[in-house]
């Protein structure tokens, strides 16, 4: 049951990392460390920044967010990112589909009951 | 920067190239990931501040970053969605025909319905008004828009919508459900319409936009995927029906609240006009006035009819005031071409009726002007109201008002202008003169009446005002004696309007005149000296509406003291009468009882504080009851012996009294107060009494009938209609106060001069003797005003004796509107000799200024002397050679 359910929360966190990214940047414009850092820190999402730099890159293959470098006095140049018009979108289809999905699941979780 | 050792950098190397392979299956820039992650791992070294980086420290960071775990195989396109996202689906409407329909019948028919609602108002002419307040109109835009916006995200469907759209879908349901049902019985007359005549579909609008937002909710679920659900359906339903419920829920409470005022049950009335001062809403009080709720007119139409009668009761016992006091509501709520429908419905059934009642939009006062003439040695005047009406409705109307007269004021000239030339009415008996008008007015041709309606009071009605902006003008002449404060001082108070069914503008202002040969004078200065005519003194000005009723504006004029009588040989007897008016002092027989009745209706709390200032003016050893009208009568102090301290005791401020009161009772148990003593007095302090709430026939009867009835002096406090007064016109025992200045000052002095130490000057006038006559040719000869002053008395004696064909007889002689008689003007001879009346001559009519006798011989002298000198000229002159050469 545990093998079961360890993959099926991996299965889940993939899932949303990518709207976790584009909600951390609906905010605001991030930097990557910060972003990653961010993101490493959520509960229950267990990412590792190993994980991420990838997906910053596809979305950004995808146009669903953009980059720019910018020099640092504290260090090495900082690269910053921002949510695109695109991806602005995709964010409030995918957060539509999952208030549906969590809506569709309640009510079969209340039909059960009755 | 801390230096690398070569073994630091090759782990990084190592682990950089060794997830490069792994990278390229992802979708990732394997460049662009190498290098943020060497990035990355440079921030966290340089966050810990080595002094050089080895191997390990560089092992122990790419630990913690990790591996990337593989991605999944995605074809990189620019802005193409992952596939773990939804894709969205794919929209459109299963028929193009579908579509079309429900733009139709779903947007454009209800979106062009509410449009032409609103400019022409159509539904709100001959059904109920669906838009009675923006709010409404808000309402029922909102849902062809929503279905307009459903329509469109159908086609091109986007989910971050769809839960918002559910929503407003929802909420579009619930307004149109609403009015679907509202319309609903209009419904099968609409499709017969539609089948028929080929047009209805507006009362179908409604129903159409309900049905076709169901199924665009339909299609908007079918757009996102079967599985889909659509929310908001039920909770947006419920907020629909209740913003249409509460932005109508003024009118319901009004409707509820008319429904228990009229009924049969006296608690369940008082309960309802409790409701109504809370919760109703008074343009829809003063609609159900104006006959037209309940039973359509509104978007709440389950109500209880109410007659007009009826709800006019109840808006004077809600609000205190007539409901014709105020600007008329807007009846229903036609438009542009619908606007001839609403005036249709605004009929007046008061026409040729006893009653002002409402107010005609579109009928108005266009002009007015008093010019008073007063006599100083006979002490009275005569003033001449020539009064405009315009009509801008569309329909003829008839102009109705009540006026009040200068105290002990009779009508002696009534002039109707036809055709530009100047018609005089015909004197008659009351139900003679009413009925001549009556007949004329069912031919719609030009009538005017006046009759009396309580003490000092006239009810003048004059039709047709013209319509399209049509006038009619008229000319009221009112002989009235000089109410006397000393023996060298009279004061004159100007007719007035107490009611009206017209509207007079609120810059609108009455050009005034007075003259005397001897000095007068206005003390609240709105009227100012004129400079007139040698040995004229003149006032001059122009006062509103409500200036004209003000006591203050009171004209003061000087008289010779030693002037105390005057005769007139200017009577219609056929002997050789004279008339004599002498002006006597006149001891005041101090009442013994004083039973003070105050209208406890709202808006006389004003005057509460005035009253018992002047109360302390009471003489301190009569018998004193104080009884508020009020849900009956309060007896607020018990009848018991007065004293200084009790009078100083009363405290009517404290009480705050809601709505109107029927004054009836609280002035019958003031009449069984009284009934016991020998000289009581009831001092009535009122407001308008719009409506008898309570048969006053016991009332009447209690002062007709007594031996010994008591004085009943009315104090007016604020001008308006009083039915009350109306039921007890020509009792003797009923008299007005005269109203000189504000309430505390008159009351004050009424009390003052119960002390018993004070007189007041009176007037005796009577045929005279023989030695009368010696007076009358000793040059004290006075208008022929007095002998219409004399007779107005010799009506009222007569119908006191129950001789009342005698009086309407020298009524109508002296050509004077009374009790028993009044004074209508006709347009054709036919119609007077129809009627049984006759006109009164020209010659016969009282002008400004009244030419005596003397004057008119005079006048005579000359046009004859101009008339033979103008022969002798003809006469005289000589022949033209050039014509008569020959």
């Amino acid at each position: 049951m545990n093998d079961f359910f360890d993959n099926w929360t991996v299965q889940v966190r993939k899932g949303v990392l990518e709207l976790c990214i584009l909600t951390a940047l609906a905010e605001k414009e991030r930097y990557g460390y910060e972003l990653v850092k961010t993101l490493v820190a959520v509960p229950g999402l267990g990412v590792t920044e190993g994980t991420l730099y990838p997906l910053l890159s596809r979305l950004r293959v995808q146009g669903y967010i953009s980059a720019r470098l910018e020099e640092s006095s504290e260090g090495p140049a900082r690269k910053y990112y921002a949510l695109t018009a695109d991806g602005t979108k995709v964010m409030a289809a995918m957060n539509d589909y999952l208030e549906d999905l969590n809506h569709g699941i309640r009510k079969l979780q209340e039909r059960n009951k009755t | 920067m801390s230096p690398w050792t070569d073994s630091a950098k090759a782990r990084l190397d190592q682990y950089l190239s060794g997830i490069r392979q792994s990278l390229s299956a992802s979708g990732a820039d394997v460049n662009e990931v190498t290098e943020d992650l060497r990035r990355h791992v440079e921030v966290e070294i340089a966050a810990l501040n080595l002094t050089a980086v080895t191997e390990q420290d560089v092992g122990r960071i790419l630990a913690r970053i990790g591996v990337p775990e593989p991605g999944p195989a995605t074809p990189v396109t620019a802005a193409s969605p992952s596939p773990s996202l939804p894709q969205p689906p794919k929209g459109g409407f299963p028929s193009k025909l579908g579509a079309g329909l429900l733009l139709l019948f779903g947007v454009l028919l209800p979106l062009g319905t509410v449009v032409y609602e609103f400019l022409s108002g159509a539904c709100a002419g001959v059904l109920f008004d669906p838009i009675p307040t923006s709010g409404h109109a808000v309402l029922v835009t909102l849902v062809p828009v929503v279905n307009l916006a459903v329509w469109m995200a159908v086609l091109h469907p986007h989910p971050r919508w769809r839960t918002r759209l559910g929503w407003a879908n929802g909420f579009a349901i619930g307004v149109g459900l609403v009015y679907a049902l509202l319309f609903l019985p209009a419904t099968p007359f609409a499709l017969i319409g539609i089948l028929v005549l080929g047009f209805g579909f507006v009362p179908l609008a409604p129903l159409s936009a309900f049905l076709c937002s169901l199924e665009l909710r339909r299609q908007l679920r079918r757009a996102a995927g079967e599985r889909s659900s659509l929310r908001g359906l039920w909770p947006g339903l419920g907020l629909g029906v209740a913003a249409v419920v509460v932005l109508t829920l003024p009118i319901i409470l009004t409707q509820v609240g008319l429904g228990m005022a009229d009924s049969d049950s006296p608690s369940e009335s008082t309960r309802g006009i409790r409701w109504l001062r809370t919760w109703g809403k008074e343009e829809d009080l003063l609609r159900a006035c104006y006959g037209h709720t309940g039973r359509s007119g509104e978007l709440y139409p389950w109500g209880k009819y109410i007659i007009p009668e009826t709800a006019r009761t109840i808006y004077y016992r809600v609000y205190g005031r007539p409901f014709n006091s105020v600007p008329p509501p807007k009846l229903y709520a036609g438009r542009a071409r619908w606007v001839l429908v609403e005036k249709e419905f605004t009929w007046d059934a008061d026409q040729a009726g006893d009653r002002v009642a409402g107010r005609i939009r579109g009928l108005s006062l266009a002009a007015s002007r008093q010019d008073a003439v007063i006599y100083p040695e006979a002490a009275l005047a005569y003033t001449e109201w020539t009064l405009e009406f315009k009509n801008d409705s569309g329909l003829q109307r008839e102009a109705r008002s009540q006026v009040q007269l200068p105290p002990g004021g009779v009508v002696s000239r009534l002039t109707l202008w036809i055709d530009g030339e100047e018609r005089e009415a015909a004197f008659g008996g009351r139900s003679q003169v009413k009925t001549a008008y009556k007949e004329v007015v069912q031919r719609r041709r030009d009538p005017v009446l006046v009759t009396t309606c309580g003490p000092d009071r006239i009810l003048v009605q004059c039709f047709p005002v013209p319509p399209g902006g049509g006038r009619m003008k008229l000319r009221l002449g009112v002989v009235a004696p000089l109410v006397l404060t000393s023996a060298d001082t009279g004061c004159l108070r100007s007719p007035f309007f107490v009611e009206r069914n017209f509207t007079i503008g609120d810059q609108f202002q009455h050009s005034l005149w007075v003259e005397s040969s001897q000095p007068v004078e206005a003390p609240a200065g709105k009227l100012k000296p004129e400079p007139g005519k040698p040995g004229v003194h003149a006032l001059r000005g122009q006062l509103r509406d409500a200036d004209l009723s003000a006591p203050v504006n009171t004209i003061r004029a000087h008289r010779p003291a030693d002037r105390s009588s005057a005769s007139t040989s200017g009577t219609r007897a056929t002997t050789n009468q004279i008339i004599l008016q002498a002006i006597r002092d006149k001891p005041v027989t101090p009442p013994d009882r004083v039973i003070l009745v105050v209208d406890g209706t709202k808006g006389l709390e004003v005057t509460y504080r005035a009253i018992c200032a002047a109360l302390v003016r009471l003489p301190a050893d009569i018998d004193f009851a104080l009884l508020l009208a009020r849900d009956g009568c309060e007896e607020i102090i018990p009848l018991q012996k007065g004293s200084a301290d009790l009078y100083r005791r009363v405290a009517l401020t404290k009480f705050h009294s809601p709505g109107g009161h029927d004054n009836v009772p609280a002035l019958i148990r003031a009449g069984e107060l009284a009934a016991e003593a020998k000289a009581p007095a009831i001092v009535w302090i009122h407001g308008p009494q719009p409506i008898l709430l309570d048969s006053a026939d016991e009332l009447r009867q209690r002062f007709d009938r007594s031996a010994n009835p008591p004085l009943l002096l009315e104090v007016e406090a604020q001008p308006g209609p009083n039915r009350i007064l109306e039921k007890l016109d020509g009792l003797k025992s009923v008299r007005s106060l005269l109203r000189l200045g504000n309430l505390e000052d008159d009351l004050s002095r009424l009390f003052a001069g119960w002390t018993g130490k004070l007189s007041i000057l009176d007037y005796v006038r009577e045929p005279a003797g023989s030695a009368a006559a010696i007076d009358h040719q000793e040059g004290k000869a006075a208008s022929a005003h007095l002998a219409r002053l004399w007779a107005a008395e010799e009506v009222s004696r007569l119908c006191a004796a129950r001789r009342f064909d005698d009086a309407v007889r020298l009524a109508a002689r002296y050509q004077l509107v009374t009790p028993v008689s009044g004074a209508v003007v006709l347009e054709t001879q036919a119609q007077y000799e129809r009627a049984g009346l006759q006109a009164a001559p020209p010659e016969s009519v009282p002008t400004v200024p009244e030419p005596s006798a003397a004057h008119l011989l005079l006048l005579a002298l000359l046009v004859l002397a101009a008339t033979h000198r103008a022969r002798r000229r003809r006469e005289n002159r000589p022949i033209n050679p050039k014509t008569h050469g020959d």
